[in-house]
């Protein structure tokens, strides 16, 4: 009953509704305290509204910024914040955990040559090496050096740009 | 339904003639970033956004479906951008810098504890955000109830709905916070 009330007075304050429903609100007020009570809290709420909707405008060059970035890519990164924060953790925890094995030195027995000499391949101009070396422990090296770059990556667009934006955007 | 002129200015645009881009985005500008800016409350960030609704709307241009009104598949394209935009940001981790910010506007608020729009402006943020929006929307006069609803594609009667629930609750709050304003005076 007093949702099908309040849906009659809100009808009322937008000014939709039948002239009939119109008349009964009216009549309403009028006559019981409460509904006049209620119409004054929806009022408050319905002026409210009002004055503080209204049509804002963005920045002078707009238009141009829009016309100059036409061709470019949408601006907002892939990934948000909160997601670009996690696979900075994880890229840290990651890197952090093959750094210590490298120097516990875990790595120092897995190297290893990969033997081509068998592969039948005649060239009398270039020399084919008969086996290629391969290091654990260069390769994870590479590794980590590839995951800082990623971070710092990472921390610049989705972190610091934002937190600067706003900053910039407050003061 | 798209206007003669619009459609000739769109195919003008799809011919190769960005230049015309321009002045759609002239006429339309205001809208989008008042759309944007209900939804993400922030004007470098609503700014951006609509930017980037814009120029979503340039590269789908060839695909608008000329039997709507442009005015409503951009706000639309800029209203998802919007969402997606916060939903990314929603859980965005807050700076010690932020908290001292609300905390701040917080004892401001509790100077100015008599003015009803401040536990309004509270009030609002309780709500949900599609609740928040469609309310906002419905009361930026140009914006009619058909368009507000395609926009948060919606149907008319769950917008109203909606919009009835919301103000309710509002209206809800307040009388419940000045009733424990009352009591604790």
């Amino acid at each position: 009953m007093e949702n099908l009330t309040d849906d009659l007075l809100l009808n009322f304050l937008d000014g939709t509704g039948s002239e009939a429903e119109r008349d009964s609100v009216k009549k309403l007020i009028s006559s019981n305290a409460k509904v006049k009570k209620r119409v004054e809290e929806l009022q408050v709420v319905h002026v409210f509204l009002q004055k503080q909707n209204k049509m804002e405008h963005p920045s002078k060059n707009f238009t141009e910024k829009v016309m100059s970035n036409l061709h470019a890519r949408p601006s907002f990164a892939l990934l948000s914040p909160r997601n670009g924060l996690l696979l900075l953790i994880g890229l840290i925890v990651a890197s952090g955990l093959a750094i210590m094995l490298v120097s516990s030195g875990s790595f120092d027995q897995w190297h290893a040559f990969f033997n081509i000499g068998q592969v039948p391949i005649k060239n009398n101009w270039i020399t084919l090496p008969t086996s290629i070396p391969f290091d654990l422990k260069i390769t994870v090296k590479i590794f980590v050096m590839i995951n800082v770059v990623i971070g710092f990556v990472l921390l610049d667009r989705t972190i610091l740009r934002p937190i600067f934006q706003k900053r910039a955007e407050r003061y | 339904m798209i206007t003669q002129e619009e459609n000739d200015l769109i195919d003008r645009i799809i011919a190769g003639d960005e230049a015309l881009y321009a002045k759609l985005v002239d006429k339309y500008k205001s809208f989008a970033f008042t759309i944007a800016l209900k939804v993400v409350e922030s004007r470098a960030e609503a700014e951006e956004i609509a930017q980037d609704g814009f120029i979503k709307a340039f590269h789908y241009l060839k695909k608008f479906n000329r039997e709507a009104k442009f005015s409503t598949w951009l706000y639309r394209i800029v209203f998802n951008t919007a969402i997606s935009y916060k939903r990314k940001n929603k859980q965005q981790f807050q700076s010690i810098e932020n908290s001292i910010i609300e905390y701040a506007q917080r004892a401001d608020h509790e100077i100015e504890k008599e003015d009803k729009r401040v536990f309004l402006h509270q009030a609002m943020k309780k709500l949900s955000d599609a609740d928040r929006v469609a309310l906002d929307l419905f009361y930026i006069q140009e914006f009619s109830l058909e368009e507000t609803a395609v926009i948060l594609s919606q149907n008319i009667n769950t917008l109203k709905v909606r919009v009835h629930r919301a103000r309710q609750r509002l209206a809800d709050e307040l009388k419940r916070v000045l009733q424990t304003e009352a009591l604790t005076l």
